[in-house]
């Protein structure tokens, strides 16, 4: 793949992102590895419809330097330890979709809820160390909770979902949010007694335990 | 007047509705001059054209949303752009909870580390409800959220909603577990010193016509 054809690929991706409702306004960051010590990253702070293909930065990642006014996003150091430790990946999402967000608020491992999730994530959702953005501590957890899948939470903040190419990153994505709603409606049914289904059946569900 | 900025809040209304954060009387306003522009409140966020935006003078007299986002505009200088709407787990949220605590990152960020429910709508607990934040929680399922554009005043109303989500449904699993005080403020300076200054600022000076 070219430069060109790696940076137009996220423009695309994050376009999907949004459109999908996977994420919203600047939060979120794209990925895609351009060889074996360079990859092309979404820059800081620019919504995905206002970014253009040459906003994106090509970043080392062995030595996180990139030659570009246009700083990349900060979430650099997470996309460029992944692609450090999975020679197998070339493509990180990491979004903060609405129903993922709500698994990585409990901290909770979502255990497989469909043989989609198995495919797509190879197995459980972990969830990675809580830290604050940037730190080594939240970059450790996201590389140690996607060791054999292709998915995870991140404690607090979100989810990575990456693989082989940006359009089965993109799936892995959109089967993490099914899950995480599944796993969220399982949950409010035990507590109801019955089977739960969407938003109201959640809010009762919430209502019942703070009465 | 003021074509740009009106469609500017026409089209964070329009947003705001197609995500289904709105309903009937539901306004977003910000400030121009010694006043402020408001959506109207007799039309469905998706259906408003540059005739249904007024602009009103701090010195006018105002009842209902437009008297509450005037005194937010007279009393927060920090603050240019309001939206008022209502969304589902934010209505369940100041139904049952005082405080609504940030157990998201972007909620941290964009809103802060925890917003209150006013006692009740009038203005003086709005206020107080406001103080030192940039959202807040009215019972009955109202929800206020402001920023320096209407753009980050409309972000603010999606992550209000998702934050409200989030703690409801981690709660649902097992329990919501809140980010710490001092990673919360560090994380809501660092967004607003830093983070988001350019962006905000490129899509302010795109208003200034």
């Amino acid at each position: 793949m070219t430069e060109q054809e790696a940076r137009q690929k996220v423009k695309e991706a994050g376009v999907k992102l949004l459109e999908s409702n996977l994420v919203q306004g600047t939060w979120g960051n794209i990925s895609i590895r351009l060889d074996d010590h360079r990859m092309v990253v979404t820059p800081s702070a620019m919504d995905y419809i206002r970014m253009r293909p040459e906003d994106t930065v090509i970043v080392d990642i062995y030595t996180l330097e990139y030659d570009s006014p246009i700083k990349p996003t900060s979430e650099k150091k997470i996309h460029a330890a992944i692609y450090r430790d999975r020679p197998d990946i070339n493509a990180v999402i990491h979004s903060h979709p609405l129903w993922c967000s709500s698994v990585a608020a409990a901290r909770k491992e979502m255990p497989v809820v469909s043989d989609a999730m198995q495919k797509a994530v190879l197995g459980s959702a972990r969830v990675g160390a809580y830290g604050l953005p940037g730190t080594k501590t939240l970059t450790k957890g996201a590389v140690e909770a996607l060791k054999g899948r292709n998915a995870c939470f991140l404690a607090n903040h979100g989810m990575f979902a990456c693989a082989a190419s940006i359009e089965e990153a993109f799936e892995v994505c959109k089967i993490m949010e099914e899950s995480s709603r599944r796993f969220i409606e399982r949950a409010a049914g035990e507590i109801l007694g019955r089977k739960a289904s969407g938003s109201d059946d959640i809010i009762a569900a919430f209502r019942k335990i703070v009465k | 007047m003021h074509e740009k900025r009106k469609q500017e809040l026409i089209d964070h209304a329009a947003l705001l509705a197609a995500e289904g954060l709105a309903k009937p009387g539901d306004v977003i306003g910000m400030r121009v001059g010694d006043g402020f522009l408001i959506t109207s409140d007799r039309k469905p966020c998706d259906a408003l054209t540059q005739d249904d935006v007024a602009e009103i003078r701090f010195g006018e007299k105002t009842e209902g949303v437009a008297a509450t986002m005037k005194a937010i505009f007279k009393n927060r200088k920090d603050i240019d752009a309001v939206v008022i709407n209502h969304a589902k787990y934010c209505g369940a949220a100041a139904d049952t909870l005082k405080v609504l605590p940030a157990v998201l990152d972007d909620f941290a960020q964009i809103v802060g580390p925890r917003i209150r429910t006013a006692k009740s709508d009038a203005e003086q607990d709005v206020l107080a409800a406001l103080k030192g934040r940039n959202a807040c929680l009215i019972p009955g399922g109202t929800s206020i959220a402001t920023g320096r554009t209407p753009d980050e005043a409309y972000t603010g109303a999606l992550v209000l909603e998702k934050g409200a989500k989030a703690y409801i449904e981690s709660t649902v699993l097992g329990g919501a577990i809140k980010i710490g005080g001092f990673d919360a403020a560090l994380m809501r300076f660092v967004y607003k010193k830093k983070y988001s200054k350019k962006d905000q600022a490129a899509k302010k000076e795109e208003l200034d016509v």
